[in-house]
């Protein structure tokens, strides 16, 4: 659930806040020419978002073998097992990223990230250079509307997994 | 007469210097030029640069930021509850009282590796757990894929096991490499279990391992692994019909 007024997100279930991440900053970013103006589709709230696609969807390690050899059970037993004591901690940070998008239903993205974005008029013109020199070479990049939540680094990791397609997030009114 | 020797002043200079000097001279001038030619140049590339440039700019575009506001989205007139109030409070008590005062549940925190396991309020227990890897398997016949996350979301404990026995599925031979067997004698496993096991709806299993050294880390199939203390306490102490929230 995504509460605007209270700047939190929290993974809710039957009431239960499970576990609640602070919002540090939480704006919209909308695509727009540099020399111009352009206003942001209104966001309607309450609403229900639904993820689309998300990095639990697209961030994965693949094992592929090209071939299988017949099940042998001694080949197998030979394997060692592994029997030391627990290890003492959880290792929760290893390998995500801080900064990932999330595709919504309703066409706009999540940006989860741990930094604000920079978007001071040199870092617009530049992009906005870019986005031109894309355009001339006859490419149309997709620049979808997003909403931006910048969170603590480790915060950013805990909840990557979570945004599978499918997901529901819960959108209180801003306030 | 006629002295036959320049005077001292002209003879002491060396023949050589005034065409050195010149050389010296042109050296400068031309190098001058250059840097004038240079400059002029690196002007014109900045001209032509930024003139492109701002073409560019004005041809593309660039994200800019704005508050997050929101507008309230209600359901037409005639779509509204009759006493709206009174039909979100009653939503928001059946919210806030969503488990019994003594009711055993369960919580994994899977980015965490961390399985929780309360009576009401309190907690019973904390335990490392070992969670979904994450990871995508192909099975090179066919193209078949399994996934590898443990769920989210609210499953509940339908049936606990002494000592089980685990069928290997497909993938437990495919990921090793090799082919499925066509026996069921060879899927038999009664050992890598551990002494119990707590199900969960669509195959979802909490039970123990023999790889402890591999608690509080991501490297499962989509079960949940626990230690054998951990594994004793949660099956005498969470009933059948039990809760498990992932997340």
């Amino acid at each position: 659930m995504l509460d605007p007024a209270r700047r939190t997100l929290a993974v809710k279930a039957r009431g239960l806040t499970l576990t609640e991440t602070p919002v540090r900053q939480l704006s919209r970013l909308v695509f727009r020419p540099l020399f111009g103006s352009g206003e942001a589709p209104p966001l309607e709230a309450p609403a229900i978002w639904r993820v689309v696609r998300g990095p639990g969807d697209t961030d994965r390690e693949t094992i592929a073998p090209t071939t299988l050899r017949p099940y042998s059970e001694e080949e197998e037993r030979a394997e060692p097992t592994p029997t030391a004591t627990p290890a003492p901690g959880a290792e929760p940070t290893e390998g995500k990223p801080s900064t990932y998008r999330v595709a919504l239903d309703n066409g706009w993205q999540l940006l989860i990230t741990d930094a604000p974005p920079r978007l001071g008029w040199l870092r617009r013109f530049g992009a906005s250079v870019a986005d031109g020199w894309q355009r001339l070479r006859g490419r149309e990049p997709s620049h979808p509307p997003l909403v931006a939540l910048v969170l603590a680094g480790e915060d950013a990791r805990a909840l990557h997994h979570l945004f599978r397609s499918g997901a529901a997030i819960l959108v209180a009114p801003a306030g | 007469m006629i002295p036959s020797t320049p005077p001292p002043s002209l003879a002491a200079a060396p023949p050589e210097q005034p065409l050195a000097g010149a050389a010296a001279r042109r050296r400068g001038a031309g190098l001058a030029r250059a840097l004038r030619l240079a400059g002029l140049a690196l002007a014109a590339v900045a001209i032509v640069g930024t003139g492109a440039a701002a073409g560019l700019a004005r041809y593309g575009g660039a994200y800019a930021g704005s508050d997050f506001e929101t507008r309230l989205a209600l359901p037409p007139g005639d779509e509204l509850p009759r006493d709206p109030e009174a039909k979100a409070s009653r939503l928001e008590q059946r919210l806030a009282r969503p488990v019994r005062a003594n009711e055993v549940y369960v919580t994994v925190d899977t980015h965490r590796n961390v399985l929780r396991i309360f009576r009401g309020e309190e907690l019973l227990r904390e335990a490392i757990c070992s969670t979904g890897s994450g990871v995508r398997l192909l099975d090179p016949r066919n193209g078949k894929e399994w996934i590898f996350d443990s769920p989210q979301g609210e499953l509940r404990i339908w049936r606990k096991r002494r000592n089980p026995v685990w069928v290997k599925p497909d993938w437990a031979f495919i990921e090793e490499g090799y082919e499925p067997p066509k026996g069921m004698r060879d899927r038999i496993d009664d050992f890598s279990l551990g002494d119990y096991a707590l199900d969960m709806p669509d195959g979802y299993i909490i039970h123990g391992t023999l790889f402890q050294t591999l608690l509080g880390k991501r490297v499962t199939h989509g079960c949940i692994r626990l230690g054998d203390d951990d594994l004793e306490f949660a099956y005498k102490t969470v009933p059948v019909g039990a809760r498990v929230f992932l997340y």
